[in-house]
């Protein structure tokens, strides 16, 4: 009798498990690719192949040669059609259309102000002319920058303002440098402006490019061959492969930890492989639509956009490299538009600044303002260091390779590596505590609580940096 | 039958030695058990017994996997198909392209599932190749035992799933953006807040695919059950138990991309889990299932004091407490609004992830062919186990025969960095126990 328990009258006593065990299980390899992989490209997929398509389409059609006026209207065409396809608020999609085309009057103002002086009263020298663009470029740049801020703010949701800074971000920074490059009598024609605004290669995930790029392609369109599709499609599985780590690898890889230090590593690597992944994606409509890196233009078989360069980001020599390689284009407009401009008032402040300013552009959004100027501060802070240290221990530890180096420990020799590998490592961690703030999946931490977590370490080396500066 | 029950307490000691006798009227210890449950089964007695279950027959009508993507009508066509489906599963079938297809998917996958959980034990989900569906898993789901309530959970579960996975593979393109499906999950617990945004406004692909799974479910695996009777209020807790597993596994999580943190775009992605998990929750709930019994009006009311139970689920709380259920909208909820008694009233009310079940099992030892029981003649068994695949407990006392028998397996396996796996093959003798 008892072989054969009773089972069925004893387990209302058994039948209730610790339920905080059963919410948690172990997911496989093979449920991460099927439910996270698979669905993040699904869904990708339909977020994207639409513009894909049309880029490689407007492309195609670009490389027999179109008219010109016919190539800006295409192109813009192409990008409205992607901003609406993409955009989910119809709000954004106002502001934005409106935006874009209403700034072009302050344009074909100064355009037209500009030209009236220059013919009209035979007046004109050089000097005002630039001086009159220079001032209208900083009225410009305080004009966007409030705006952005207003919208994050003021005028917008908050979901609202967070889907469309990216292409706003986009938009401010091509006209800002439209209007400081160009005397204002060669300002663009409508068209050439729509063209250059809506750019469908750009419009959605940037990178930007300046208004000579743009019409370097309109007027010597590139050829494409058997090397633009392989460019175009390692940008395209550069971005997959990324995409990947950022929504399920890096969870699945280093999990849930006790351990700070790695959960840190864990965000800040979802963060910066989201990063990569955009910036690939950016890389690819670059090509798609025929647009390569500017110096190259000419060489048929070169098919780079390089917006990003990863290897210096994961293996940092400084925070100065990674400030660079973050993304490239921005990081040239940013250093051509506000650093040049900021210079003369000191270098500190001319980096401060333009991170301020770039904070500004992304809305002055508390955490992202702070990574920013953090940013600036740090990597100012770890130029100062390490060319203090190199004339101390008179060692090449500078951030660029000295170009006739004059010191006694040389590049190549054990102590002055190591020395780097110490420095990289410290950027590692800088990295990770700043990019702990950027995960949106713990968004609702604050920047206390997360650093408080890491032990503020970034904020004691960089106190230690300071003392050895002074 | 009723000399069973008369003679209950006798043949409570006395089984074994019937058993072993072989004695030509077979009964075990656990049906000796059913004696005081007699009356409750004739009560719930219905002639409808399982007709919800007629769809189960979509599993083994054309084999799903020889159904081409590019013809998705060729399923809905087939007459043996066609003729198990009652007229609300054909219109949805008909509305969503592609559905017929995933809910045979799923009933598949419920009796792998099934059959993997109940390996070791004496009714091992056996299924026969009916074409009439409710006949899949034999008579047994007849019955109102803890197996039919498992089978009722992991059927329902397994079609919530394989939707919610075809409209994320893009197999149902009517999930996409169905105003009509779209509500409000049923529980909030525990999510993070990547989730939490997602639900506030509409992205790219509006992908609430395991709200539409569940839906669907409803709509399709509990449209039999409509009566009032116990049974089919056994069947709908049972049915939305499963679906409740599946859903507490799944969860949806979207990230932002854009330039410098910004969101032009969302990707999402499912943490759902394996069907095996679900599948383990399941056999769980079973192992601990709650029998209930048919409820009075009085028993309605004693439900009041029972409703901690219930804040898991504030709709159904809502509406328990709302007297007056006069709007059409309120019908549909209102069928899932219902709380069973337990037969036993010490315990607590069964809540919504429980199975529960009002008769108790048949022993499942001897063949029965009204009920479609195999019997466990022939079954594999495990000589040193202390669980239910244990010799003596498989065979019912029956004894058992041992084989040697030489088996080739793999063996000597080495990893090999990186990432093979490297094996020798071996010549294992091995003793096998089967039931006589």
């Amino acid at each position: 009798m008892d072989a054969l328990p009773d089972i069925y009258q004893s387990k209302e006593s058994i039948g209730y498990k610790n339920e905080l065990e059963l919410e948690y299980f172990q997911e496989t390899f093979y449920d991460v690719w099927e439910n996270c992989v698979i669905e993040s490209y699904s869904s990708l997929y339909h977020s994207i192949h639409k513009p894909f398509v049309l880029n490689v389409i407007f492309g195609l059609l670009a490389s027999f040669g179109l008219p010109e006026i016919l190539f800006h209207w295409l192109t813009a065409l192409c990008g409205g059609y992607m901003l609406v396809t993409t955009m989910q608020s119809t709000t954004g999609l106002i502001v934005i259309f409106s935006t874009f085309i209403l700034a072009y009057v302050p344009l074909f103002c100064m355009k037209y102000v500009q030209s009236g002086i220059h013919s009209g009263e035979n007046y004109s020298n050089q000097q005002t002319t630039n001086s009159c663009s220079g001032i209208s470029a900083t009225l410009i740049l305080y004009g966007l920058i409030a705006m952005s801020v207003l919208f994050e703010y003021v005028l917008l949701d908050k979901e609202i303002s967070l889907e469309i800074r990216g292409v706003m971000m986009v938009f401010s920074m091509k006209f800002i440098s439209l209007v400081a490059d160009l005397p204002a009598p060669n300002l663009p024609s409508f068209p050439e402006y729509f063209g250059y605004v809506f750019c469908s290669g750009n419009i959605l995930f940037g990178p930007w490019i300046s208004f000579e790029q743009y019409m370097l392609q309109v007027n010597f369109p590139t050829q494409k061959n058997l090397n633009w599709i392989f460019g175009v499609s390692k940008a395209l599985s550069k971005s997959l492969i990324f995409l990947s780590i950022s929504n399920c690898w890096a969870s699945f890889f280093i999990g849930d930890n006790r351990n700070s230090l790695l959960t840190g590593y864990k965000e800040a690597i979802s963060v910066r492989t989201g990063h990569y992944f955009i910036c690939y994606v950016s890389e690819a409509f670059m090509l798609a639509a025929g647009w390569k890196d500017v110096s190259h233009h000419f060489e048929q078989d070169y098919w780079t956009f390089s917006v990003t360069n990863f290897m210096k980001i994961e293996f940092p020599t400084s925070l100065a490299a990674v400030v660079v390689n973050w993304n490239k284009p921005m990081h040239e407009f940013l250093k051509k538009y506000i650093y040049r401009k900021w210079l003369p008032t000191g270098k500190f402040q001319a980096v401060l600044l333009t991170f301020v300013i770039s904070s500004l552009f992304h809305g002055f959004e508390i955490k992202v303002s702070t990574v920013l100027i953090s940013l600036g501060v740090f990597s100012y802070l770890q130029i100062l260091v390490r060319e203090h240290i190199s004339q101390a221990f008179n060692i090449c530890v500078k951030i660029h390779t000295c170009k006739s180096c004059q010191h006694k420990i040389k590049r190549d020799s054990i102590i002055c590596k190591l020395a780097l590998i110490v420095f990289s490592f410290f950027t590692i961690l800088h990295l990770i505590f700043l990019g702990v703030l950027m995960d949106q999946s713990t968004d609702e931490v604050g920047i206390y609580q997360k650093w408080y977590n890491l032990y503020f370490f970034s904020l004691w080396i960089m106190l230690l940096n300071l003392l050895v500066v002074k | 039958m009723k000399q069973i029950i008369i003679n209950n307490f006798v043949i409570r000691t006395m089984c074994f030695v019937i058993i072993i006798n072989h004695s030509g009227f077979f009964v075990d210890c656990a049906e000796a058990n059913v004696g005081t449950d007699v009356t409750i089964v004739g009560v719930a007695r219905n002639k409808n017994r399982g007709k919800g279950s007629m769809w189960w027959g979509i599993a083994k009508a054309g084999e799903p996997n020889n159904i081409s993507p590019t013809q998705p009508g060729v399923l809905f066509m087939d007459a043996s198909v066609h003729g198990t489906l009652r007229r609300k599963q054909r219109r949805l079938a008909k509305e969503n392209t592609g559905l017929l297809e995933a809910v045979a998917r799923g009933a598949n996958l419920a009796i792998n599932e099934c059959q993997y959980q109940f390996r070791n034990q004496r009714w091992n989900c056996s299924t026969k190749n009916f074409s009439k569906g409710k006949n899949l898993f034999g008579k047994i789901v007849e019955k109102g035992c803890p197996e039919t309530a498992f089978v009722y959970a992991i059927t329902s579960a397994a079609v919530t799933h394989s939707v919610a996975r075809a409209c994320s593979e893009g197999s149902i393109e009517t999930c996409y953006c169905e105003k009509h499906y779209r509500r409000p999950q049923v529980f909030s617990n525990a999510n993070t807040g990547a989730v939490a945004n997602v639900r506030d406004f509409e992205w790219g692909g509006c992908s609430d695919n395991i709200g539409f799974g569940v839906d669907v479910s409803r709509e399709f695996v509990d449209t039999g059950e409509r009566g009032k009777s116990l049974r089919e209020k056994m069947n709908l807790h049972n049915n939305e138990a499963g679906r409740w597993h599946v859903q507490a596994q799944m969860r949806q999580e979207c990230k932002c991309h854009g330039m410098s943190g910004s969101c032009t775009m969302k990707t999402c992605w499912m943490r759902l889990a394996n069907f095996r998990v679900i599948g383990d929750l399941l056999k769980d709930r079973y192992d601990g299932a709650t029998r209930v019994t048919a409820h009075s009006s009085a028993a309605l009311k004693n439900n009041k004091a029972h409703s901690n139970r219930l804040p898991k689920n504030p709709k159904l709380a809502a509406i328990m407490t709302n007297s007056i259920h006069t709007k059409r909208e309120n019908k549909r909820k209102h069928k899932y609004a219902f709380q069973l008694k337990t037969y036993n009233s010490e315990h607590k009310p069964p809540g919504m992830k429980d199975l529960v079940f009002y008769e108790l099992s048949p022993g499942f030892c001897d063949k029965d062919p009204k009920l479609g029981i195999q019997g466990t003649y022939g079954r594999q068994c495990n000589d040193t186990s202390d669980g239910v695949d244990n010799c003596a407990i498989m065979c019912c006392g029956r004894g058992y025969k041992t084989q040697e028998v030489v088996v080739m397996e793999r063996c000597n396996c080495i990893f090999h960095w990186c990432c093979e796996v490297k094996c020798d093959v071996c010549k294992i003798k091995k003793k096998i126990h089967t039931c006589v």
